[in-house]
């Protein structure tokens, strides 16, 4: 991750060059956009040889082998040679948030909203465009047995953050299980105290606790409801904003996304939502999956993990390459994620791991890293797969998508363009003019205070901190 | 003597009227010497943005403007000021600061175990720091003035005669107060309190581990807080109704001082500088209907038309972002970089051009630096007229004092600028300055700005050793070493405190003023500080700023 820092310069430059040539998101005169003679991955229905996808209205409007723009005016963009995949899921990122991904200060922490934080200028988004990453999870950390509430967004780079936010997404809540939330492996800070729990069984313990709460809170303003109107001393309860989300999961409204890796811990769980009444919708890195694939598939919960990353930490030691197949074969519905800002930027060559390991057929593997993750996020009625109906969300690749030689083109969210190879490369030479005669003008002008040193500004808080590094409580 | 013999003779005269002001002249740090009665004539007064009179008269009696215009009469009593050649302004407002916030006190901390050096904090210690980091939005800084200071001099000098100003620690930073840079007492300084209720997204940094140590969670703690005080209102609605078989409510002053915000009758003033937190805002004022209100917002114009749609008020920083001092010039900045810090100095122009109304703050640079700062702004688009109306009448109805302050009228607040020509051109001094019908000496700086082609800064002190610092908090005395170590013309060092050990992200020396910046690692944030100190032989003074928990006085030995 370190190396991440030395092409800071050359990414931002890169990131930069879509909104130098005024396109990001670019509005074309026609509402119509035709890409022609591709090999079309549906990865819903097969592959097309020499298809075409009409886009209208940043829906998919026709998808096959003689479909033609009904608007004269119409971009058409030649793909002959090329193959086009739905635009890229991840199901695990922590992209584009601003300040610390964990609010580590308790076990639960439900209360807090990965939304409040969305960066939209992050570098790092570009990157993952110029990967075809159309779509991401973006989770709490996992450094608390219930962490706080997730939000999947599409990367519309350039568009105010309000327009990312997938609307009718349900929301989600980010568990987690096992070193992580014990903090075994973490000095506390000097004068903090060791935080509970310290065992799994204390975790299993905090979570029960947190829905017993939760329980009693929903009764507190049933009971309010019922008195309401009839009883002049019925006022609203305290609002938290904590066992507001937990009740939210009891009603079957939010979903769990949650962190584990052991089958014991697995198992835990999905006894646990049995027991207190609640479902797991995924189970996040679940790299012993495997061992326990059939109570997987049962609980209906679906598998997001790595597609190696074996023996990484302890409690990854029994990983294995064939984890992928193996919960697929059982009837789980898995996806591989990247838990990363630079692996997401590659899922398409993750993808391929599980054919390799397993035999998965190439459609399978697609999905692993579009339709499926849809699935996972409850999104998959409007993108994931290339039919008509959904999003265009697509992605043209130089080459088959799970070609170590493929290059990503263009990347499309909903119709318009975000990533254009083409346009980047040509872009450069401007940059590199803006920057110099920018740094020229600067070191020209001495304004007020530009070579003193001056108290800073009370209300610049520092805004970055050092993103490019790895949190471990990912 | 001369002056309060004539003062006393003045009373005499003037007889039961005058009697009303005894206060004024009783006052402990009231000029006696003050006749209270000026007439300033021949200047060109500039009245308010867009309307000047090219030769006029200004009357100041008892602290108000009590006559202005071509034919004013000046009263017999009047000391004559010439204004020839000179330009009056209205007093100018820096509508946000810190300013006459009373130092921390020394308290009796760490019990038994003296300072705390690099060592654990004790736990009362610790309470206190994470209730800080929290802040109490009861606390009214109205209540809690410092009179005099060097920083209120030095705004007065610039010709700052009014400023809002807000406490400077936690997350709920209590309500601020407009007040006047006069050297009376504090009660006296106030023109109007509570302005707003004020908020930043700070956080615990990790400090102590204590919630909210990430910026969701302090989001998540400042709607909890609001649904908290909702429910309280509801709690204490019910007493007042029925008195018999309910719950007698708790008393808690932190959840009522936020009940008026949420009825829309105290402002909400929240300190924002980037369009996230300007967004964050936005959606915390939406979501309880409060009346916000946006300091700092420098990338605010990236939001202006989101600004302008809700009317939201603003109070823009003209601090803008600058090349680091200590960078080197060979280090590569990212084109991201180079573009804020040339677009940032266009804001104030953007934000004109789409309708937001806004008002400006130094954001906490020196105040000499304030009107050179806005300067900028004018250059890079905004016009004169728009810049003077920042910082008079938008400034004055932004802060709820309209009626008194903002423009050169009868009946006004006489806070006037007398300038040796227009305010914005460079070569511009401040000649006098009124506030509250006092006239103040113009302190000059006493070192010219090497960076403005004065004399060349003194050769530099070596800093190197080991500093014991004493970092004074409200929460008493927190000791730190720093260790910095010279090779050649590089400097480097460590700062050991009670969070652990770290190297000094940067050193230098200039002159006399050591300067380091720190990352101190907190809770999977970094906490960023920056130590600026003057060196005189092997004792040191000057402040620690540590991001948003505020800036500390230290004062420290080179034991040899």
């Amino acid at each position: 991750m370190k190396k991440m820092k030395a092409i800071t310069s050359i990414a931002v430059t890169l990131a930069l060059s879509v909104s130098a040539l005024g396109q990001s998101g670019q509005s074309a005169a026609s509402s119509e956009t035709l890409i022609k003679n591709a090999t079309i991955l549906t990865a819903s229905h097969g592959t097309i040889k020499n298809g075409s996808i009409l886009i209208r209205n940043g829906k998919i409007a026709a998808v096959g082998v003689d479909v033609k723009a009904t608007d004269p005016n119409a971009r058409v963009i030649d793909a002959t040679g090329k193959y086009v995949t739905p635009g890229i899921i991840d199901c695990h990122s922590h992209t584009a948030s601003t300040g610390s991904i964990n609010e580590g200060s308790m076990s639960v922490t439900a209360m807090v909203r990965i939304q409040d934080i969305v960066e939209p200028e992050h570098p790092n988004i570009y990157r993952q465009l110029a990967g075809g990453l159309t779509t991401v999870n973006v989770l709490h950390g996992s450094a608390n047995a219930i962490g706080g509430q997730n939000a999947v967004l599409k990367l519309k780079r350039g568009k105010p953050v309000n327009e990312w936010f997938v609307a009718d997404a349900p929301p989600g809540i980010k568990f987690a299980l096992g070193e992580n939330p014990k903090r075994s492996n973490f000095q506390p800070q000097p004068g903090q105290q060791r935080r509970y729990p310290a065992t799994r069984m204390g975790v299993e313990e905090v979570i029960r606790e947190a829905f017993i709460q939760a329980k009693e809170y929903m009764a507190e303003w049933q009971e309010y409801e019922k008195k309401k109107g009839t009883d002049s001393k019925a006022i609203p309860p305290r609002r938290d904003l904590k066992l507001d989300a937990l009740a939210e999961i009891l009603q079957g409204k939010r979903l769990i996304h949650a962190h584990c890796y052991r089958s014991d811990e697995i198992l835990m769980l999905l006894t646990l939502g049995d027991e207190l009444g609640f479902k797991i919708k995924t189970l996040q890195h679940v790299l012993e999956g495997y061992k326990v694939a059939k109570e997987i598939a049962a609980h209906k919960a679906g598998a997001s993990t790595f597609a190696d990353s074996w023996s990484y930490k302890m409690e990854a030691f029994d990983a294995i390459p064939y984890n992928m197949a193996v919960m697929a074969s059982r009837g789980v519905v898995v996806t591989i994620n990247s838990d990363s800002d630079e692996r997401a930027r590659r899922l398409y060559l993750e993808a391929p791991k599980a054919m390799k390991y397993g035999g998965v057929s190439e459609e399978e593997a697609l999905k692993m890293i579009t339709l499926n993750a849809a699935i996972q996020l409850g999104i998959d009625h409007r993108t994931g797969s290339i039919d008509v109906g959904k999003d265009a969300d697509l992605v043209i690749f130089s080459q088959h998508p799970f070609s170590v030689y493929t290059v990503p083109e263009m990347t499309f969210i909903e119709g318009e363009v975000y990533f254009d190879r083409k346009a980047d490369l040509e872009g450069r030479e401007a940059l590199k003019r803006e920057k110099e005669a920018l740094i020229k003008a600067e070191r020209g002008q001495t304004g007020p205070g530009q070579k003193k040193d001056d108290r800073p500004d009370p209300n610049l808080r520092p805004k970055e901190s050092p993103k490019d590094q790895e949190d471990i409580n990912r | 003597m001369n002056q309060s013999k004539r003062t006393r003779r003045y009373l005499e005269c003037a007889g039961l009227l005058l009697l009303l002001l005894s206060p004024l002249i009783n006052a402990p740090l009231a000029r006696m010497d003050s006749p209270g009665v000026y007439a300033i004539r021949e200047a060109q007064i500039m009245v308010s943005p867009g309307k000047t009179i090219a030769k006029g008269t200004i009357v100041i009696r008892d602290g108000l403007i009590t006559d202005v215009g071509e034919n004013a009469r000046i009263p017999a009593d009047a000391r004559i000021i010439e204004g020839k050649g000179l330009t009056v302004y209205p007093g100018l407002i820096d509508a946000y600061t810190n300013l006459g916030i009373a130092q921390p006190q020394q308290q009796e901390q760490q019990r038994g175990g003296g300072r705390a050096q690099g060592a654990q904090l004790s736990p009362e210690a610790q309470q206190s720091l994470a209730e800080a980091a929290l802040g109490d939005p009861s606390d009214s800084i109205a209540d809690d003035l410092r009179p005099g200071g060097t920083a209120i001099e030095d705004a007065r000098s610039a010709g700052v005669t009014s400023a809002l100003t807000s406490p400077r620690q936690g997350i709920f930073l209590g309500r601020s107060a407009l007040i006047n840079l006069s050297n009376m007492d504090a009660a006296r300084m106030v023109v109007r309190s509570p302005v707003s209720l004020t908020i930043q997204f700070s956080t615990t940094s990790g400090f102590l581990g204590g919630y909210p140590n990430s910026l969701m969670g302090t989001v998540s703690y400042i709607r909890q807080s609001f649904y908290d005080a909702i429910r309280y209102s509801d709690e204490l609605d019910r007493y007042e109704r029925i008195k018999r078989g309910v719950p007698r409510p708790e008393h808690n002053k932190k959840l009522a001082a936020l009940v008026p915000a949420l009825r829309g009758e105290l402002p909400v003033l929240f300190a924002a500088n980037t369009e996230g937190d300007i967004r964050r805002a936005l959606n915390i004022a939406d979501e309880f209907k409060l009346k916000p209100m946006i300091t700092g917002a420098l990338y605010g114009y990236r939001v202006a038309d989101l600004l302008k749609q809700k009317n939201v008020p603003v109070i823009l920083s003209v601090n803008f972002p600058r090349r680091p001092a200590d960078q080197a010039d060979d280090d590569e900045e990212s084109l991201r970089v180079l573009r804020q810090r040339a677009e940032v100095p266009k804001g104030a122009g953007r934000l004109a051009q789409a309708g937001v109304k806004f008002a400006f703050t130094a954001g906490g640079a020196s105040p000499r630096d304030f009107i050179a700062n806005v300067r900028r702004a004018v250059e890079n688009g905004l016009s004169k007229e728009d810049a003077l109306r920042a910082l008079t009448v938008n400034a004055a109805e932004i802060l709820g004092a309209s009626e008194q302050l903002g423009t050169i009228e009868t009946g006004k607040i006489a806070n006037l600028v007398l300038t040796s020509g227009d305010l914005f051109a460079k070569e511009t001094t401040v000649k006098y300055v009124f506030v509250d019908g006092q006239q103040f000496e113009i302190k000059r700086p006493e070192t010219p700005d090497p960076g403005r082609g004065g004399a060349r800064p003194a050769a530099a002190v070596n800093p190197a050793g080991v500093w014991d610092l004493n970092l004074q908090t409200p929460q008493g005395e927190i000791g730190i070493k720093l260790t910095i170590t010279r090779e050649g013309d590089q400097l480097a060092g460590t700062m050991t405190s009670p969070m652990g050990i770290v190297t000094l992200k940067s050193v230098t020396i200039s002159g006399n003023q050591l300067r380091a910046t720190v990352s101190i690692p907190a809770g999977g944030d970094n906490l960023e500080g920056t130590i600026v100190g003057t060196i005189e032989g092997d004792s040191i003074r000057g402040t620690m700023s540590l991001g948003a928990m505020g800036s500390f006085e230290f004062t420290g030995s080179r034991p040899r």
